[in-house]
């Protein structure tokens, strides 16, 4: 399992999503008919099957649905950060996103709150990734 | 409305499994999913007491292609024929098929075939690249952010079931303590050591929160079942065992992931199921849950109505509920965690050992209704009796 991470194939329906990420913004593909969100990335709405989309900025902001920690290597490039957690976010705007997520294992639950950085993969892919928020201790 | 019942007018006639121990223990590379398939098919053909010409339904999966297995059996010209992806789900929904082509007259004989080399072939359950099927779907998106395997997202939806009904670390282990003692007792088994709740705790996490010992057992093999008209059935070599009642339902998303834990699903699934053929979970003498990874198993339990939603780990009760001795005999042959997995093909043929009094030292005594369920993003269940 040694050599670089497997990138998704950019094409013109999914390109926004990595330029956005590349820009520091997480965007998602918003249908112009009925403005429901979706991802991953489709050439078609689920919701209502138009054709017609555009690209929105997200507030980056979501609340962690659940969560696992990957102990086993099944893919190449993770190799420098196993075990690493991975978790399925609710965004605030409503789509789930399956994502890596940073911050210690030890200190994640469900329904904590996360937010959204960035990770350049290569020249042409960046991809958000979510850490976990540490409420300040009100003590 | 609820679905057409096939209410006893089809009955599996006929089983048959390769030795899934020496597959497991010889690792035979020199065979063929074909090959695998073709041992079976002649096995659960011995076993009906059918004629080969008298098949005219062939229904496979996992084998690269129909045309392969169907010269290489004698089957090319089949009334039916048709090659099924090779996921675990499709086991009960190609005998759903089969029974629905035998109930309407579009065939009267099928063979269910099942032919699986994937452990000698070097097959992983994990990776886009190992799987044609995930070429086509959004698996890369997950696979760029390092998620992968379905052993991975049903850690996703276990670990928010914990969340949510305060389940502890190791409530999971008396599933598969209790497979593997029932596969003690079935000499077709590959693992037949019992284990214990500290060497389920001591076994390393996969995708935490699930260990080693959650996960199925991939190995080679084939699998057979036939199935035929009620009428035909009457005197063949072994008693028919009668399929009372099918359903089935789906919640496809872009994960394995679903985030009622398939609960929905598998409700309507067996609401349409009990309403088909008047039988209830009380009445049911032993269930063969699809556990891929042990989870799908308390799922299950919920989904079908066994227990309250949420209550499973407990009703389970530490696993003296589902043993062999116990209200509800689960997975006797020992399931995917210790049999083999067979993606629930070999499920279904210890079904309708058990029903038939066959199932030697893990046979539960006065067997007359069995069920079968998978929950996946396709979720099957069947009713099958001795007695219509």
């Amino acid at each position: 399992m040694t050599g670089p991470r497997m990138l998704a194939e950019v094409t013109s329906v999914n390109a926004p999503l990595f330029e956005g990420a590349r820009r520091g913004e997480l965007t998602l593909q918003r249908c112009e008919d009925c403005l429901q969100l979706r991802y991953p990335p489709a050439s078609r709405c689920p919701s209502c099957l138009s054709a017609a989309s555009s690209w929105a900025r997200m507030s980056g902001t979501g609340t962690l649905f659940s969560w696992i920690v990957m102990h086993r290597r099944y893919l190449a490039g993770f190799d420098d950060v196993l075990p690493y957690p991975v978790g399925l976010v609710a965004l605030d705007e409503g789509p789930l996103v399956l994502t890596r997520l940073l911050g210690d294992p030890a200190s994640i639950q469900c329904d904590q709150r996360v937010e959204v950085e960035f990770e350049d993969l290569s020249a042409e892919i960046s991809v958000p990734v979510f850490r976990v928020v540490v409420e300040a201790d009100p003590a | 409305m609820a679905p057409t019942s096939v209410s006893d007018k089809v009955a599996i006639v006929g089983v048959g499994t390769t030795d899934f121990g020496a597959e497991y223990r010889l690792k035979r590379p020199d065979l063929t999913a074909y090959d695998l398939a073709a041992e079976a098919f002649c096995t659960a053909l011995g076993d009906s007491g059918l004629q080969r010409d008298e098949v005219d339904g062939l229904l496979c999966a996992r084998v690269p292609t129909y045309e392969r297995l169907a010269t290489m059996i004698g089957l090319p010209h089949a009334r039916l024929v048709n090659c099924y992806e090779g996921t675990g789900r499709m086991s009960g929904v190609i005998l759903q098929d089969a029974v629905r082509a035998v109930a309407t007259g579009a065939a009267t004989t099928v063979a269910c075939l099942y032919g699986n080399n994937g452990r000698s072939a070097g097959a992983r359950y994990g990776g886009s690249r190992n799987d044609p099927r995930c070429q086509a779907t959004t698996a890369i998106y997950d696979e760029m952010q390092g998620m992968t395997s379905p052993g991975a997202y049903v850690a996703t939806m276990y670990r928010r079931y914990q969340h949510l009904y305060g389940v502890p670390d190791g409530a999971l282990a008396p599933l598969a303590i209790n497979s593997r003692l029932n596969a003690s007792k079935n000499p077709n088994a590959v693992m037949r050591e019992p284990i214990t709740r500290e060497q389920y705790m001591a076994t390393a996490f996969i995708a935490e929160p699930l260990r080693l010992f959650d996960y199925c057992l991939v190995n080679d093999g084939g699998v057979a079942f036939i199935v035929t008209t009620a009428e035909r059935a009457r005197d063949l070599a072994k008693p028919p065992v009668y399929v009372s009642a099918i359903a089935s339902g789906s919640d496809l998303s872009n994960y394995y992931t679903s985030q009622d834990f398939f609960y929905s699903t598998a409700s309507r699934v067996a609401a349409d199921l009990y309403e088909q053929c008047g039988v209830t979970p009380r009445d049911v003498d032993c269930l063969q849950a699809y556990d891929n990874f042990t989870p799908i198993t308390l799922f299950t339990l919920e989904g079908l109505g066994y227990c309250e939603r949420g209550q499973a780990w407990q009703w389970i009760d530490d696993g003296k509920r589902i043993s062999l001795d116990g209200e509800l005999p689960l997975n006797t042959s020992g399931g995917h965690t210790s049999e083999s997995y067979m993606q629930g093909w070999a499920l279904h043929v210890e079904a309708v050992r058990q029903l038939r009094g066959e199932s030697g030292d893990r046979q539960v005594p006065d067997c007359t209704i069995a069920q079968y369920a998978c929950l996946s993003p396709i979720t099957t269940s069947h009713v099958l009796r001795t007695n219509p």
